[in-house]
């Protein structure tokens, strides 16, 4: 009896030296985030006299961003040219790709290279000029309402006259998206986006996007165990997409005509639900794409669709023919998951 | 009778005092035999010989040797100890400037070089202008009668050659310190050649008014906030950024911008030995670009310019000593921070890995 008592006492010793011991994982791996006071991250990104690009970096974004996470890079697990996870387990990101995926070359991407496109889709509410830029309405030097590194948005070149604030172009690049000193986001996407509707904020007026990975509610603490390969969507992402596709996330019209570059000219418009659960009430849909699951239980009711349900945040291998090749505004295969309209076959089920 | 003698040793008492102010000799300003010089004065004798020197420049012993003869850790002449980085009088403590050998009792990791080998002076060069333009044996294409003072060591000796950057030179103690003395601080040498401080669009070759005229040499003034001198409380006011950038001549410039004698300012390269080639560089900020503000006032621990010696507030300067010590530091460099190009050690940094850049950015 004593020696098994003291055999007890010396395993639970063991385990809670070495949970001490342990140091408190990064919440988003490397450099980016989770910083002591002698943090050595820093020079992951920065150099101080000898830096190749503004902000201190030693290259620019994005070649800095792939030496790391790049197809030949070692730095990091996550391959997002490939769209590979490289770490225990490996698997196919859920972001997709940027150059292939799935061994296929991609079709379509958000741009990474800093150069301008359009933000398809964006506009702002009904206080909105459509006159001036859309963002830059109120995000100008005028306003000190700026931050370092904000874009600089451009009408677009198939705007029309009076409503050159829809769809503005914008340099888009990695940090653009992400925030690479950490954050409270899924992925750590950026805190600064305010779209039109947010089922969680925090700060308050910025949309919150969590996930139900482990310590998925605020992955920028110890505990978190970032899942790559599996959707572990809880809350937000639709939301946080639609702070610069703004007017998606809007079933009607709610500001004035819109102007879809499509040849239809400023009207009214109407868009796919958001948000939404695809069972129970008016719909009892089921599909095998990626839902929010906002209560983290499971395939259940409450589930709903989103951005992601149907898109690639990074890109996308699948192809468009017939009657869904070459649709505006995008033209191409405009990041979705499946080949055609797969992803509505997927739901509706025709 | 007795009164005569209490006279009598009233007298020998004062006399003795009197005699004991006199040959207690005046303080020196900068301490020992650096400076403050009387017309008999004695300091000479503690560092040169006239008939039996064993130096250059008719030195008792060769620098740093000489220098640690006092300096150093074992030696009693000062109380000073470079070695170790230790203040050795009153109040004790450890010097600001850190230590060459030991520091705080750990060893360094590492250190401005003080043995006269041949060291690179990283960011010299390039945009700035290469020293030996004016100093050189040849003195091309300028004046010459414009003294060589230093010898430069280039990889390719080709005048404005990328290769002419990050010049080595055979670095000592008084190449940075004037034995003799002066009005700087630390007695830091007065002629050095002065990078744009301050910016005023002439670029650094304004600094050197022996272009065009005048042979003025250049003179960086350092000041501080001491009121006697403190070797272990930081008490920087101003000028040693521009001081440290003689040398690293290109880390003043938060974009390298080269003046060039005729034309306007222009964007210019730079190899930082780093891999990356002879690009475009962009710097940290100093001085005048690098005011704490409130939020960094209130939470960084490292020393800063107090311009105006009310201590530590937003109007604050980051400064070259923010960042890195003088002489030597111990800190450890990992992880990201390990083999960061083009030291490959742990930069003079005052914290381990990037602690200088947290400190202050607190990310």
């Amino acid at each position: 009896m004593n020696i098994k008592v003291s055999y007890i006492f010396a395993v639970a010793t063991v385990l809670i030296t070495l949970g001490l011991l342990t140091s408190p994982a990064r919440a988003n791996g490397g450099p980016h985030g989770g910083y002591t006071a002698t943090t050595d991250a820093c020079a992951g990104c920065h150099r101080t006299h000898s830096s190749g690009a503004a902000s201190l970096l030693i290259s620019p974004v994005p070649a800095l961003c792939f030496t790391c996470h790049g197809s030949a890079a070692t730095g990091a697990d996550t391959n997002i040219t490939d769209g590979v996870y490289e770490g225990a387990g490996g698997g196919n990101l859920l972001g997709g790709g940027f150059t292939f995926y799935n061994g296929d070359p991609i079709t379509s991407t958000h741009s990474t290279d800093g150069s301008s496109h359009n933000a398809w889709g964006s506009a702002w509410g009904t206080a909105w000029d459509p006159i001036t830029w859309d963002c830059a309405y109120c995000h100008n030097s005028a306003s000190g309402l700026e931050w370092p590194g904000i874009p600089t948005w451009g009408i677009s070149p198939g705007a029309i006259a009076g409503y050159e604030g829809q769809n503005v172009t914008m340099p888009l690049t990695c940090t653009s998206c992400h925030e690479v000193h950490g954050g409270r986001n899924y992925r750590m996407l950026q805190q600064r986006m305010h779209p039109d509707t947010m089922q969680q904020e925090d700060p308050p007026g910025y949309v919150l996007v969590t996930s139900n990975e482990t310590g998925g509610a605020n992955p920028n603490q110890p505990g978190y165990v970032a899942d790559y390969t599996n959707p572990n969507y809880q809350l937000g992402l639709g939301d946080w997409c639609t702070g610069c596709h703004f007017t998606y996330q809007q079933t009607a019209s709610g500001i004035k005509n819109f102007n879809a570059e499509d040849g239809l000219g400023a009207v009214k418009r109407y868009r796919h639900k958001m948000n939404t659960s695809i069972t129970g009430g008016t719909y009892n849909l089921t599909t095998a794409l990626p839902l929010e699951d906002p209560s983290g239980n499971g395939p259940s009711a409450d589930d709903q669709m989103f951005c992601l349900t149907c898109h690639f945040a990074h890109g996308t291998n699948t192809v468009m023919a017939g009657h869904a090749s070459n649709v505006a505004p995008t033209n191409d295969s405009a990041l979705l998951r499946l080949n055609n309209r797969g992803v509505c076959e997927d739901c509706h089920k025709k | 009778m007795r009164i005569q003698n209490i006279t009598k040793w009233g007298l020998t008492i004062g006399l003795a005092f009197c005699l004991l102010a006199i040959f207690a000799g005046s303080a020196h300003a900068n301490g020992g035999p650096h400076g403050g010089y009387t017309a008999t004065t004695d300091a000479c004798a503690g560092c040169h010989r006239t008939h039996t020197s064993a130096a250059a420049n008719l030195l008792a012993d060769a620098v740093p040797a000489l220098c640690l003869s006092c300096h150093g850790a074992s030696a009693t002449g000062a109380d000073t100890n470079v070695s170790s980085g230790i203040y050795e009088g009153a109040g004790g403590g450890f010097l600001l400037g850190g230590g060459f050998d030991t520091y705080k009792g750990a060893p360094v990791t590492s250190t401005h070089s003080t043995d006269g080998t041949w060291q690179r002076m990283w960011g010299s060069g390039g945009a700035s202008g290469e020293c030996d333009y004016c100093h050189a044996a040849a003195n091309i294409p300028i004046d010459p009668s414009i003294p060589k003072t230093v010898e430069f060591q280039h990889d390719v000796d080709i005048w404005g050659s990328p290769n002419n950057m990050n010049t080595r030179v055979q670095l000592t103690c008084t190449n940075c310190h004037d034995a003799h003395g002066n009005v700087n601080y630390r007695i830091l040498r007065l002629a050095q050649y002065c990078t744009d401080a301050p910016p005023d669009g002439l670029g650094p070759w304004d600094s050197h008014s022996s272009m065009f005229g005048v042979n003025v040499p250049c003179a960086v003034r350092v000041a501080s906030n001491e009121a006697t001198t403190d070797y272990t409380t930081a008490q920087y006011k101003s000028g040693i950024s521009d001081w440290c950038s003689s040398c690293h001549s290109n880390y003043r410039n938060k974009l390298d911008i080269k003046y060039p004698m005729w034309g306007p300012p222009f964007p210019a390269t730079f190899d930082a030995l780093d891999g990356q080639g002879n690009v475009t560089r962009y710097r940290h900020g100093i001085d005048a670009e690098a005011v704490l503000g409130a939020t960094k006032a209130s939470i960084t621990t490292l020393p800063v310019n107090d311009l105006t010696n009310n201590g530590t507030t937003a109007d604050d300067q980051v400064n070259c000593l923010t960042c890195h010590y003088a002489h030597g530091s111990t800190v450890n460099m990992a992880g990201f921070a390990a083999n960061v190009a083009p030291t490959n050690d742990s930069a003079l940094l005052r914290m381990d890995n990037r602690g200088v850049c947290q400190d202050c950015h607190n990310k």
